[in-house]
């Protein structure tokens, strides 16, 4: 039951990135207490796209859920940046898990969603090149949108301007770890070039769908 | 007066009990207007025995010696002047005993008609009849009244003649009336011609001869026993119980084919005759011997006839030539007394192809049908008054009742006039269709706005025929 | 029908006897309660109420005895009826029927002298009478000679078009004899100029030869006297211009066609006036039943019935009748003929001429609809970045100290806009040669904002919220609410985009917090069968497709997902249709096997 009031028929969305960052253990990456089978050291994070936006008073925690074979596999981060380091060897599932901050006032009632991340260790996009230090970057866009958002709400998330994306890589090698503005654009591009394609085939299909009734007509008279 | 006759308020009649007289080529009828049939209906021939005595009526089918059978009326037209006094005076006095000086007469006459008939015809009713007040109507201005349509065109399928005439306002239009003589009687004849022709071995007795007779089916020959007590016949009564059979014939076995017998296409013409010759579509003519015919494709070419009359060619070459190329137009002879000759808008000599007005192919046409010849018609109607005519034609007459013959009438005038949307209207009741024009002789006669309309013997005298002609019966 | 109904119509009253006796009749039979046997049941089974109708003795079903011998019949007397106005003893001809009323009734003096009840159903069309011969001839005299000035005029219409026309010709042989003079010149000179010259003397004959004969006609013209038809004028003038150029002798020869018109003498008009009244004006009839020496056709004889008409009305000078008057003169006799004749071809269209002029309106009216909707939101984008919108809420400006405020701010904008017209004015001066651009809308111009109150769909939602929530009273003091300072900044659409706003209009939200690709897609709600269809065709365009249902772009943003929602949505589209289209083949294919083996 929230009191505070809701703006209706408005929503708000933030854009988000969540993902993984690994690199093959070095010699003199290991620490002592690293087992010996662990081969890559990585990083699972969960940060808005922009940096300099504050989630904050929205969002109370964010936990991350390792394989059970991790001590303490629930770690739980309760301010930015939200990741977490470690070394392991092989891949699986994390479970990143959004806490946010039950105020009443910001009437976010959500069960805290989950987002399942596949770790990501061993190269598997064939169109990035190999980086020599085995780096491997599986990075995720997503967007939060909040509903109908209370005034609190409303009035933390447009303190900024928080949907704008870089039209630029801030590093061209970090091409798989970054969105961009232009990304949009060219998804979008493809996706009109797809519905095109698509129409132009029902165009085709509509055709032949009139010659056969002719065909039908003809053979009935 | 007004709220008096139980007949003034609902339409506009009041009964004075006049005489409808309606002759025809095949049978007349006499009765009292009001009525909605006529008391005698009697056929239009007469049989003269020797002593000069004449007999009408279903006596004349009683074979007698002596007894010569004649027709009396020829195209709706008496042309047995005498005879047709005799019938007259035989039905007006005996039989329905009309008082001449308090009930006038009213007589239907085709359009075809000309002066001296009609100037005979009045001078007959009012000096030998003695006759206080007559009119005489056109026979389509009294159908169009039966129907209450002001608006129509009159197609009457009768026994000697088929005649078309566009009606406007309750008068008819005689100069683009049509007229062929491919009706009862041509129907009967090709009956005969076929039957003579396909064997002159099946035996044609009328059925007073017949004493018994054994159901035969032809080719097997006819088993019957002639009567041994009957008199010697004349030749023409034989003749006339002939027709009779052919009538039957007429009447019970044609039905018109749904499409043209004779279509352009050889490929759809023989297979609209196989389909006509198919054993479903035959059917059996019993004759008064006892032997039966069975009929096929013959049937549907005798009914298809009447719109296209070259279909069937007479064997017997007498036949054929009482039958000419007819196109249908009807010569005009002035109907008024002129002192200038006429400049005639059609020859005379109708009877060959004379260029019509208005129409291009048909113009070249020897021969009409029946749906060319409604064509032509409407064609020549004027322009603003085509559509409600066409709207309204009315089919009327004997011959009209062959089954099938208005949805093929209907069929054949929509695809000749595509722009014009066509209504054909005829009765249903069989009787009421043969006796339209007296049915509507008799609505005409009874209503009270029609009654300043009678001419008296008074103004006859006066005035003279001619006038009266000219003037009232136009 | 009940019985009143049938005496309504007949107008007979109903007599009275009967129903006293009924009256009477009922009344026993209620005092009665106790009942016996059949009756008492009866009773028992209907129950205590009886019931409203009661059942009574009919007239017509059941007469007692009584009844008939009472009955009195209404008298009729057979009278005799004169249906005509005119004396009964004149002719012989005693017409009788049968009328309600007793006989002395009906032969009381006023009774006789009652006309005949359908006389008022003779009316007769009233038509102006011919007039005596003299006058007739003076207005025939007076039509031919309107008609004769009528065709003059055109005649002379037609020959100053002509002498332009040979003019024209004349000037355009001479360029061409110009041009081939110029041709021969380079080889003959000579021969070139004598051909010129021979040509030029040819065109002054020409012209001389027209006149010359055209004023012999003149005179010709006047020479002849009225009875002349016109057929012997066309044809002096033909036998004339025998050497003429052949469009002047084309010209001519249509006139006679037109002109030729048998005269109407006295007798043929009388006889036209009395099948006119005879058939009350019933042109089709009238035409039918003409019978003269003369061929006339129907046009003929309506126009020569109506300009007659007009010289009679004309002279009687009765000025009820000019609309009458009028509307005569309306009738043009070409004109109908060429109406009739058009009519005529209509009716003989065929089907397919018919098909192709509907076809072609259908398209005509396509083609408004289209140009209308065209104009319609050509004004609505105008509208759009012209208008002015007020959004703020009025309530601050309605106290004095507001009234003071809002007139400061008119006067500051009022400013503002003299200083941007005296800047403009200067830069147009000092660009003097520069054309000026066309005034740029408003909504792009870049001190837009500063000056107007525009506002995308989501800032005007926003602040119809914010006038919901400010009290009346302007005593309390509000905060200013992040709505207002997002109101304050008056973003732009695209700015707005940047702070994620976006306005959902009548769509249903549902309150929280969602991540964008977890969003179902409204398209995806179908069935399995058709989402695995989908699936294939998506995977056969190399369309990613995140793998089995879970359908998002590879970046889920709200535009990304609002476009593969529409490519979901033509590829279910498409299924459809081609759906459809293997019904129809598999429909072709078994009738053509149908046929086949017939």
């Amino acid at each position: 039951m929230s009191h505070a009031r809701r703006i209706k028929h408005i929503s708000i969305s933030v854009p988000i990135m969540y993902g993984n960052h690994a690199v093959r253990l070095t010699d003199d990456m290991r620490k002592p207490t690293t087992p010996p089978d662990h081969t890559h050291e990585w990083t699972v994070f969960f940060k808005p796209v922009l940096n300099d936006i504050d989630l904050t008073p929205l969002i109370k925690k964010v936990t991350f859920k390792l394989h059970e074979t991790y001590e303490n596999p629930v770690r739980s981060i309760e301010h930015p940046p939200y990741q977490v380091t470690e070394t392991g060897w092989g891949e699986f599932e994390i479970i990143i898990k959004l806490h946010f901050n039950s105020n009443v006032e910001f009437g976010i009632n959500e069960k805290n969603f989950q987002i399942f991340h596949a770790l990501k260790l061993h190269p598997f996009n064939p169109q990035v090149p190999v980086k020599p230090d085995g780096e491997v970057n599986s990075v995720l866009y997503d967007e939060l949108v909040f509903n109908e958002p209370t005034d609190r709400v409303f009035e933390i998330l447009t303190r900024k301007p928080v949907n704008l994306l870089p039209y630029e890589l801030s590093n061209p090698d970090k091409r798989d770890q970054e969105y961009i503005r232009l990304d949009e654009i060219d998804e979008v591009n493809r996706l009109e070039v797809y519905i095109n394609k698509v129409k132009d085939e029902i165009e085709n299909q509509r055709d032949q769908y009139k010659d056969l009734e002719q065909q039908k007509l003809a053979l009935l008279q | 007066m007004s709220s008096g006759g139980n007949t003034t308020t609902v339409y506009g009649g009041d009964e004075i009990s006049a005489i409808i007289l309606d002759p025809g080529s095949y049978n007349t009828r006499i009765g009292y207007a009001g009525d909605d049939f006529p008391k005698v209906t009697t056929s239009s021939f007469y049989g003269q025995v020797g002593n000069g005595k004449r007999i009408f009526g279903e006596d004349i089918n009683v074979p007698r010696e002596n007894c010569e059978i004649k027709p009396i009326l020829k195209d709706s037209i008496i042309t047995d002047w005498d005879a047709a006094i005799d019938q007259y005076k035989y039905y007006f006095e005996d039989t329905l005993k009309v008082d001449y000086k308090d009930q006038p007469v009213l007589i239907t006459e085709p359009i075809w008609t000309e002066l001296p008939y009609r100037q005979k015809l009045i001078e007959t009713f009012y000096e030998t009849f003695d006759f206080a007040g007559l009119y005489l109507a056109k026979a389509p201005t009294c159908i169009s009244f039966q129907q209450g349509r002001p608006n129509c065109l009159v197609v009457d399928l009768g026994h000697d003649t088929v005649s078309v005439t566009p009606v406007i306002d309750g008068i008819c239009l005689i100069k683009n009336s049509m007229r062929t003589n491919y009706g009862g009687r041509f129907l009967n004849d090709e009956i005969k011609d076929f039957v003579k022709s396909r064997d002159p071995k099946i035996a044609v007795e009328p059925t007073y001869k017949i004493k018994t007779k054994t159901p035969t089916v032809y080719p097997d020959p006819a088993e019957y026993t002639v009567k041994k007590t009957i008199p010697t016949t004349t030749e023409s009564f034989n003749k006339f119980q002939q027709q009779r059979i052919w009538h039957e014939f007429k009447e019970t076995a044609l039905e018109v084919p749904e499409r043209k017998l004779n279509s352009t296409n050889p490929q759809q013409a023989l297979s609209i005759k196989e389909f006509y010759s198919q054993d479903s579509q035959k059917r059996l003519f019993e004759f008064p011997t006892g032997q039966s015919i069975t009929l096929g494709l013959e049937r549907f070419q005798f009914a298809e006839s009447i719109f296209d009359p070259k279909i069937y060619k007479f064997s017997d070459e007498n036949i054929a030539k009482a039958y000419p190329p007819n196109n249908g137009e009807i010569k005009i002879s002035s109907h008024y007394n002129e002192y200038r000759p006429l400049k005639r808008i059609r020859k005379p000599e109708s009877n060959q192809s004379t260029p019509a007005p208005g129409e291009g192919d048909d113009s070249s046409e020897k021969i009409r049908g029946l749906s060319h010849l409604i064509t032509h018609t409407l064609s020549t109607i004027d322009i603003d008054l085509r559509a409600s005519v066409a709207h309204n034609i009315i089919v009327t007459g004997g011959v009209s009742l062959i089954p099938q013959l208005i949805e093929r009438l209907y069929n054949e005038l929509s695809n000749s006039n595509p722009g014009l949307k066509i209504r054909l209207h005829a009765v249903g009741n069989s009787s009421e269709r043969v006796n339209q024009a007296w049915i509507g002789g008799s609505v005409l006669a009874s209503l009270g706005t029609f009654h300043q309309m009678w001419v008296t013997k008074h103004e006859y005298n006066e005035a003279g025929a001619d006038r009266i002609l000219n003037q009232r019966f136009r | 029908m009940s019985a009143n109904d049938i005496l309504d119509v007949l107008n007979i009253s109903r007599d009275e006897p009967p129903k006293k006796k009924q009256r009477n009749e009922s009344t026993p039979q209620t005092q009665q309660p106790q009942l016996t046997g059949m009756a008492r049941e009866l009773y028992n089974l209907i129950g205590p109420n009886t019931p409203p109708l009661q059942l009574s003795s009919n007239n017509y079903t059941k007469t007692s005895i009584k009844d008939k011998i009472n009955f009195k019949p209404s008298p009729w007397t057979k009278m005799e009826f004169n249906p005509k106005k005119r004396a009964r003893e004149e002719d012989g001809l005693k017409l009788y029927h049968w009328t309600k009323g007793s006989k002395e009734f009906l032969e009381s003096a006023e009774e006789v002298n009652k006309p005949y009840f359908f006389e008022k159903f003779n009316v007769n069309l009233s038509i102006p009478e011919l007039v005596d011969e003299e006058t007739y001839d003076k207005f025939m005299e007076e039509i031919q000679e309107h008609e004769r000035k009528e065709k003059e005029r055109k005649l002379l219409e037609l020959k100053e078009r002509e002498r332009e026309r040979q003019e024209k010709e004349k000037e355009k042989e001479k360029e061409r004899q110009k041009a081939e003079a110029k041709k021969e010149e380079a080889r003959k000179k000579q021969e070139a100029k004598e051909k010129e010259d021979q040509k030029k003397k040819d065109d002054k004959d020409k012209p001389e030869v027209v006149d010359i004969k055209k004023e012999d006609d003149k005179p010709e013209e006047k020479e002849k006297s009225d009875e002349k038809t016109e057929e012997d004028k066309a044809d002096d003038q033909t036998e004339a211009r025998e050497k003429s150029a052949s469009k002047e002798q084309e010209a001519k020869q249509d006139e006679p066609i037109e002109d030729e018109e048998l005269e109407w003498t006295y007798e043929e008009t009388n006889y036209l006036f009395e099948l006119c009244k005879a058939f009350e004006l019933k042109w089709p009839i009238i035409y039918d039943r003409y019978n003269y020496n003369n061929v006339r056709t129907c046009e003929d004889l309506k126009e020569h019935f109506y300009r007659l008409c007009i010289k009679i009305l004309q002279s009687k000078r009765d000025s009820s009748q000019s609309s009458l008057i009028e509307s005569l003169k309306a009738y043009s006799k070409p004109r109908e003929i060429e109406r009739k004749q058009y009519l005529e071809n209509l009716l003989k269209r065929t089907p397919a001429e018919i098909a192709e002029e509907e076809s072609l309106v259908i398209e005509a009216r396509r083609f408004e609809l289209a140009a209308k909707k065209m104009l319609i939101e050509r004004s609505n984008l105008l509208t759009l970045l012209d208008s002015p919108q007020s959004t703020q809420n009025s309530s601050q400006y309605q106290s004095s100290q507001g009234l003071a405020n809002l007139y400061n701010n008119l006067m500051i904008f009022d400013k503002h806009q003299k200083k941007k017209q005296a800047q403009q004015l200067q830069l147009q001066q000092q660009k003097a040669s520069e054309p000026i651009p066309p005034p740029i809308p408003m909504a792009a111009s870049s001190s837009f904002k500063k000056d107007k109150v525009f506002q995308t769909h989501l800032q005007q939602y926003l602040s119809s919220l914010l006038k919901q929530n400010v009290h009346t009273n302007p005593a309390i003091k509000q905060e200013a609410s992040a709505i207002q300072q997002m109101l304050s900044k008056r973003l732009t659409q695209k700015e707005e985009e940047a702070y994620g706003l976006h306005y959902h209009g009548n769509e249903k939200l549902t309150p929280g917090v969602v991540l964008r690709s977890t969003q179902k897609l409204p398209s995806l709600n179908q069935k399995q069968s058709t989402l695995k269809s989908v699936n294939q065709v998506l995977q056969e365009l190399d369309i990613p497709t995140g793998g089995g249902t879970a359908w998002k772009p590879v970046m889920p943003t709200r535009k990304t997902m609002s476009r593969y929602d529409e490519l979901i949505r033509t590829v279910v589209a498409l299924l459809e249709v081609k759906k459809a289209k293997d019904k129809l083949e598999s429909e072709i294919n078994l009738i053509k096997s149908q046929r086949g083996m017939l």
